[in-house]
């Protein structure tokens, strides 16, 4: 980097300028203020001289002796200052001195001097009475000599001033700033030649030493940004051929600026062609209102999202182009996604939508038709097994009452043999008698036969009842059975039902658990409540959670009694727990450890019209 | 009463002295104050005082040399020979002999067309009190002039003929003699219009003074003296007054006067004789 104008020979020239300039003022209001002090000087001199002249010649004048006053007026004459002494009287020269033109004392006849003098005049007077005057000239000419040779050495001292105080400064000025600027100026040369090795390196702790601290530490930030700058170049790069759309930069007049390979691609031109072309050349006449209305806008800095055009292939076709566009200052950064092929695959989706939705109509309506019919078929089916139940349920009461009275012997004495076959007979019917009573169940809630009577009780109450319906059991296969009373609990609902399903879940744990206990609990949760039976059984395996509420699903155990049941307990509960007391069940279970059997409901449950 | 009779005796003893000491030859150095017309230095010892010393010394054939130096040397030397009047003199310095030589008279100058002006306006300023001027030290005491008007003292001879001619005073006292040289020096063209009035009872003597240690002080006192009587007696002495007083009269109790200072400084008179 070559300096034009170097700051040391700006600054001393400066320097010199400024120094001179003030000694000058300084000089000049030294100079005036001699030049008026020599005049004051002179004038309290001459004011000095003809005061004493006026009293000194008082008494030679009135003598008339002229040697007297020839010798005050050599006397006065022997100043140099003094230019001329003429005493009157009575008008006429009685005496008189003068400096002739080659500066020689000379008598003077005439009062007729040349030159720049201060001149005062004197009335002598003796006893009060004028006698005479006296004509007093004191040259200047010795002031303006001594101002010349002040201007000259005012002139002399102020150059030499300058210049000594300019090197002086010049020289300090060098050192302290000049040459660490000449250092962080190579630095700056290295920086701006890509070279950051070199380093500042000032140990002065002023504001130069800082500059190279900060020279130094942008440095490595410029380094820093450059690396990341060839980093984001790459990455650019990259970008811009690894991208699947096409990437532009442009100018708002339309020329491209920057291109990725895509548009080839997709548009069959060579990337020197596009680059001779605006980009309004390409796009489809009808589209071209439309595109100029987004250029527009991103000239007033708008982002441009979604915007669509066509532009035309080197094979004359078009491509549907979208547009994502960000206006940065005077450029375009733009990146378009060809989506000719999702447009054509609308367009024919909406074709096979308009056929489809056609036949989801047909279908939908042969659906609804035997949806109808398979409602009406389910709810005769209901009908029928509910009435062929009852129908059942009949005669087996009658074989179930006819089996007791023989095994009482009331009828007449049974042998071992009969009494054992009587005895299974009874077992198989309530067995059977069981099994009809839950489907009939099971069918009037399906059918929608049967309707909930909500009633208010303590739910306590209710599990103190189910526990002591249990406890026998529980009992005897040595099971501790413990329930957790809850608080106080009001419930409205299904209290008979409610009661079937914990009874149901208990008898279920007494089954399924061979050593252990088993806990009945609730809890109140805000407006529900949740009551849970926790066993110490078998458990269930994960597979076979899915099936534990479905109808006749007896899942496989590995107790040594296989425990009597329909299969449609859990079922019949979860009927009963959803549809009539509006709520849900649920089970925790591993397997050889035991579960946990709930189920949430309303504490309250909605009787409504419908419902009832 | 004592005068003639001392005047008779110093006769006699002049007589006596010339006619004893013919033979001898005498150098004697004497010592003067400048002061015109009487003694004047260059560019050789002139004047009337000069000139009558010159006359005696050469009727008498004595070499005598006379030196000039301020008044106040003269008369704070206490060992020289003096000329002049013995006032100045006598009261710090023993003489073994005085010989007085001329008389001096003071007078009153006056300028004439200012006298003539006041005449006819005598209510003029400068004519309306009289201002009389006179050399500065030369009136010892002015009281009595003061009754006359006012009284001025000027610094040298001509500021004080000046003034007068200005009208700045209107009367000059000054010696005769050296007011009318005076004049004649400053305004030859109008000596005729000044008057000179000699003041009566003003003579005053200008005597030779010889100191009491020089050597034959005596015998040198009566030659001088018989040299003075020599050269009246042959008119030389006359034409040097003439010379002097020029167109005005000899004052004419000149010579009574004279023989009057030379009774009063008889040759034997010494300090405490006055």
């Amino acid at each position: 980097m070559k300096v034009l104008y170097s700051l040391r020979i700006k600054i001393i020239l400066w320097l010199v300028l400024i120094i001179t300039l003030f000694i000058g003022i300084l000089q000049a209001y030294q100079y005036h203020s001699l030049k008026r002090q020599l005049v004051q000087e002179l004038n309290y001199m001459a004011d000095q001289k003809i005061s004493r002249l006026v009293r000194d010649l008082s008494l030679p004048l009135w003598e008339l002796d002229n040697g007297w006053i020839d010798s005050i007026i050599e006397t006065e004459m022997r100043e140099p200052q003094v230019q001329g002494v003429f005493v009157y009287e009575e008008e006429k020269i009685i005496s008189a001195q003068k400096i002739d033109t080659n500066g020689n004392k000379v008598k003077a006849i005439k009062d007729h001097l040349q030159g720049d003098f201060i001149l005062r005049i004197g009335s002598i007077t003796h006893s009060g009475v004028k006698i005479g005057e006296v004509k007093f000239y004191l040259s200047k000419t010795l002031i303006q000599q001594r101002l010349s040779e002040e201007l000259y050495k005012a002139i002399f001292f102020t150059l030499l001033l300058s210049i000594l105080v300019s090197l002086v400064l010049g020289f300090m000025i060098d050192i302290l700033i000049i040459r660490p600027i000449n250092t962080l100026l190579k630095l700056t040369e290295h920086i701006a030649h890509g070279d950051y090795t070199h380093f500042a390196l000032l140990s002065a702790d002023d504001e130069i030493g800082e500059l190279g601290k900060g020279i130094d530490a942008m440095k490595r930030q410029i380094q820093k940004r450059e690396n990341q700058l060839e980093q984001s170049l790459e990455e650019l790069d990259r970008f811009f051929t690894v991208s699947l759309d096409l990437l532009c930069i442009a100018d708002m007049e339309g020329n491209f600026l920057r291109l990725n390979s895509v548009w080839s691609q997709v548009l069959g031109y060579s990337l020197e062609e596009l680059y001779h072309h605006k980009f309004f050349d390409f796009v489809y006449p009808e589209d071209i209102p439309e595109t100029q209305k987004a250029v527009e806008q991103l000239i007033g800095q708008e982002m441009v999202i979604g915007f669509v055009n066509r532009y035309r292939t080197k094979e004359g076709n078009y491509r549907w182009l979208e547009w994502r566009s960000v206006p940065q200052g005077k450029f375009i950064y733009a990146a378009a996604h060809d989506i000719t092929e999702s447009i054509l695959q609308r367009k024919n989706l909406e074709e096979a939508n308009e056929t489809l939705e056609e036949k989801v109509s047909e279908r939908t309506k042969e659906l609804h038709d035997a949806n109808q019919q398979l409602q009406e078929l389910d709810k005769l089916k209901s009908m029928f097994i509910a009435s062929m139940s009852h129908e059942l349920r009949t005669p087996l009461n009658s074989i179930i009452g006819f089996t007791g009275v023989l095994l009482q012997g009331l009828s007449g004495p049974l042998n071992e043999k009969q009494s054992d076959q009587l005895r299974r007979v009874k077992s198989a019917g309530t067995h059977l008698l069981s099994l009809i009573s839950d489907v009939i169940d099971i069918s009037k809630i399906e059918a929608g036969r049967v309707e909930p009577f909500p009633e208010t009780f303590l739910l306590n109450d209710l599990m103190q009842e189910a526990f002591g319906e249990i406890e026998i059991l529980a009992k005897q296969k040595g099971l501790s059975l413990r329930m957790e009373p809850a608080a106080a609990i009001e419930m409205f609902t299904d209290k008979k039902r409610l009661y079937q399903c914990l009874l149901n879940y208990l008898s279920n744990a007494v089954k399924f658990t061979e050593a252990g206990e088993i806990v009945l609990s609730a809890k109140e949760e805000d407006a529900q409540v949740r009551i849970w039976v926790q066993d110490s059984g078998i458990g269930i395996a994960q597979k076979d959670k899915g099936k534990l509420f479905e109808a006749f699903e007896r899942l496989e155990t590995h107790l040594r009694v296989i425990p009597e049941g329909t299969g449609l307990g859990l079922y019949l509960t979860r009927k009963i727990t959803e549809s009539l007391l509006q709520g849900s069940v649920n089970v925790e279970s591993e397997e050889g450890k035991g579960s946990i059997f709930g189920l949430v409901i309303p504490k309250k449950i909605v009787v409504e019209e419908e419902v009832l | 009463m004592k005068q003639p009779m001392y005047g008779v005796i110093l006769f006699f003893l002049l007589l006596f002295s010339n006619s004893a000491f013919a033979q001898e030859q005498f150098s004697i150095t004497l010592q003067a104050n400048e002061s015109t017309p009487y003694w004047i230095e260059k560019p050789q010892c002139s004047g009337m005082g000069c000139e009558i010393i010159m006359a005696i010394s050469k009727e008498m054939g004595i070499t005598t040399r006379i030196e000039f130096r301020p008044l106040k040397r003269l008369i704070a030397d206490t060992t020289n020979n003096d000329l002049g009047n013995p006032l100045f003199y006598m009261n710090n310095q023993t003489f073994a002999a005085i010989i007085p030589i001329a008389v001096t008279y003071s007078a009153f100058f006056s300028y004439r067309p200012h006298t003539q002006e006041c005449s006819l306006h005598p209510s003029a300023n400068e004519c309306r009190q009289k201002r009389i001027g006179a050399l500065r030290g030369t009136i010892a005491d002015t009281t009595a002039l003061a009754t006359f008007g006012v009284f001025e003292e000027s610094y040298t001879h001509e500021s004080l003929f000046k003034k007068l001619k200005k009208g700045r005073i209107n009367i000059a006292l000054e010696l005769d003699l050296v007011g009318s040289q005076t004049i004649r020096t400053l305004f030859p063209n109008e000596v005729d219009s000044f008057d000179v009035r000699i003041i009566p009872q003003t003579a005053s003597p200008i005597a030779i003074m010889i100191d009491n240690s020089t050597p034959e002080a005596l015998k040198i006192g009566h030659r001088y003296q018989e040299g003075l009587h020599r050269i009246i007696q042959k008119g030389i002495y006359q034409k040097i007054l003439q010379k002097y007083y020029s167109k005005s009269p000899i004052p004419f109790d000149w010579y009574s006067n004279l023989s009057n200072f030379e009774a009063l400084y008889s040759i034997t008179s010494s300090k405490g004789d006055q």
